[in-house]
């Protein structure tokens, strides 16, 4: 009786684009929520996928990447005399205010200094010019979201070669890289350590992390573990940094209950449309359920046909919704948009789009079960 | 007589909020096999609820209720409804064709309630929609279909599972004379197999002279049960075997409609 059942479903187009509508729509805004939820975790921790390090350093007292409280510069030499520490540099990151020269617009940017000698922690994905050339004097890395910013008033987005001012200094563009946004917006600048104490605002101790990788053969958890014994700083590991993070963010910031808020939204949409709409479509049908019933489909098989039509629109509904909020989100430029489609929020989406289902069925199943076959008999 | 259904006694009554409401006050009958057989009166007098008894879609609450050898009061639900998926067809007033399948699945539908194959069912109800003359029809929808080729399919779907009992509530009701008058042939005729005993639930006096008998219910009791010559001079028609006998498959004008 399957074929019936969907094609009762199927019949009926109307109500049938009606229900795949509702879980479509629900399955967008409850995707749409926690792919935000997750992109703006993601931008509390962009930091750690701009420059990359096994194991970070940092005071006691922080909590997450973007605490920057300062180190004494002989933190580093701590760090690296810990066993097991293959290699620790100094690392700085601060907000600072980039002016186009000529237009003189000011854009907040999130200033990176890496380490001269071994430029540890430098973006990877490099659009124009070189990293290495940062050692040339005046020399930074612009994000290129930074380069068109900086690029307001001109025909084009700033490029290697070209010239603007960070704290009263001169910068000099020697390559474009792409990264991550990061909180507040602000894009990044890179550019080596000692030439962020120039373009950064002015603060006694520069170093706010310390960025480490463990020996060959060694644990990053281990080598963090023995470097928090030994020096009594905190040391993550690159994943426990993005958790601690990203739990920060969600304990400490209004985003679990916006984002909540859409999604329970969502959730409300899809059990009132799509179950409302499948009871009033078992409604409707009611008189043709009862005639199947008095000629002997019992009350399991109608419950199995509701479950089967059902599972039909929700199945239909949530890969209609997931695909087209897929397409959505690959047309938006990459890293920019606080959105992100992880397998979790198609996970979670999934299973409330199942809870959507069977609170449906219930619905229908309820109203299938209880129809007397006498009902035929009442014209 | 050889009972495909024995009622003694039958009481049957319902209940709003704290009143009960007495609808069967001891219905007594007994129809044979292959017998066709009317129940007839006015309305509210309770042919509705004796055949939603007789054929199992409600349960009695006292008295003697055998279909086919079978004691419908004490089977289970599950069991009676097994039962009418075997034993019973159904004609319906309104026809209740699902109307986003086609004629062959509607008629399919009583075989795959046994279990058959959407195919065997298929090739069937095929075969028992040709019967009733609307072989041109398989593949439409019922909306497409006048009302008295939408009871034609019914019959098909009643008939298809070759059931013992076939019950009809008020066959003709929503039909044209003329249609109603095809509707009765076909039912009589009963396309297929052999004679079943047919139950038929009817207001209709143009259909009376198909009965070989016919039950007159009134407030909830069969007030009388009167064969076809008893029906034919109480109701002023002509039975049915006499007119088969002069014209066969012809049609007879009378001063109260045809038969």
């Amino acid at each position: 009786m399957t074929d019936v059942a969907l094609q009762m479903l199927y019949g009926d187009r109307s109500k049938y684009a009606l229900l795949i509508s509702g879980v479509c729509f629900s399955t967008i805004l409850m995707a749409q929520g926690l792919a935000m939820f997750f992109g703006i975790l993601s931008f509390s921790y962009a930091t750690l996928e701009n420059a990359r390090a096994p194991i970070w350093v940092v005071d006691p007292k922080v909590e997450q990447v973007a605490d920057n409280q300062p180190l004494k510069d002989t933190d580093v030499d701590r760090v690296r005399s810990v066993p097991g520490v293959a290699w620790a540099v100094p690392f700085y990151t601060g907000q600072s205010q980039a002016r186009v020269l000529g237009s003189g617009q000011t854009k907040p940017v999130t200033l990176v200094g890496l380490d001269a000698a071994t430029l540890a922690g430098a973006p990877t994905r490099v659009v124009a010019g070189f990293m290495d050339d940062l050692r040339r004097s005046q020399g930074v890395a612009i994000d290129e979201e930074v380069a068109a910013r900086l690029g307001g008033g001109r025909e084009r987005p700033l490029h290697v070669g070209d010239v603007f001012e960070m704290n009263d200094q001169r910068a000099e563009v020697v390559a474009v890289v792409k990264t991550k946004q990061g909180q507040g917006g602000a894009a990044y600048v890179f550019t080596t350590f000692d030439r962020a104490r120039q373009y950064g605002f002015a603060q006694r101790k520069m170093t706010t992390h310390v960025l480490a990788a463990p020996q060959s053969g060694l644990s990053a958890e281990s080598v963090a573990a023995s470097i928090m014994r030994a020096t009594g700083l905190r040391a993550y590991t690159e994943e426990s940094f993005k958790k601690a993070s990203s739990d920060w963010m969600i304990y400490n910031s209004p985003i679990p209950f916006v984002v909540g808020l859409i999604v329970g939204i969502g959730f409300l949409v899809g059990v009132i449309v799509a179950g409302q709409t499948f009871y009033n479509f078992v409604l409707e049908n009611t008189r043709f359920l009862g005639a199947l019933k008095a000629m002997g489909a019992s009350n399991g098989r109608l419950a199995r046909m509701t479950i089967l039509q059902a599972s039909v629109v929700g199945i239909t509904g949530y890969g209609i919704g997931m695909g087209l909020l897929s397409l959505f989100f690959k047309s938006l430029p990459e890293g920019r948009a606080p959105l992100l489609l992880k397998w979790e929020v198609a996970a979670l989406v999934l299973a409330a789009v199942f809870l959507i289902i069977v609170i449906a069925s219930m619905m229908g199943i309820r109203r299938v079960t209880r129809i007397e076959p006498a009902i035929v008999f009442r014209s | 007589m050889n009972s495909a259904i024995l009622v003694r006694d039958l009481h049957k009554s319902f209940r709003t909020g704290e009143i009960d409401t007495p609808v069967l006050k001891g219905v007594n009958l007994d129809i044979a096999h292959g017998e066709m057989f009317f129940i007839v009166g006015p309305s509210g007098c309770g042919k509705t609820t004796l055949i939603s008894l007789l054929c199992g879609t409600l349960r009695a609450e006292t008295g003697q209720l055998e279909i086919m050898g079978h004691d419908l009061r004490t089977m289970r639900e599950s069991r009676i409804t097994q039962f009418r998926a075997e034993n019973v067809g159904f004609v319906f007033q309104q026809f209740n064709l699902i109307p986003t399948l086609t004629v062959a699945e509607n008629v399919a539908i009583p075989l795959r309630l046994q279990g058959k194959s959407a195919r065997t069912a298929r090739k069937a109800a095929i075969a028992m929609i040709e019967r009733v003359g609307l072989a041109d029809k398989v593949n439409e929808r019922p909306s497409r279909l006048s009302g008295g080729q939408q009871q034609r399919v019914a019959i098909a779907r009643a008939l298809v599972h070759q059931p013992a009992i076939i019950v009809c509530d008020e066959p003709t009701s929503a039909l044209d004379s003329e249609t109603g008058r095809q509707v009765m042939e076909l039912l009589t005729s009963q396309p297929g197999e052999a004679a079943r005993t047919v139950i038929v639930v009817t207001h209709d006096p143009r259909i009376y002279h198909h009965a070989d008998r016919i039950a007159e219910m009134e407030d909830g009791i069969i007030r009388r049960t009167l064969d076809q010559t008893e029906a034919a001079a109480a109701f002023n028609f002509t039975p049915h075997s006499t007119l088969t006998a002069l014209c066969p498959s012809s049609f007879v004008a009378s001063p109260s409609g045809w038969h």
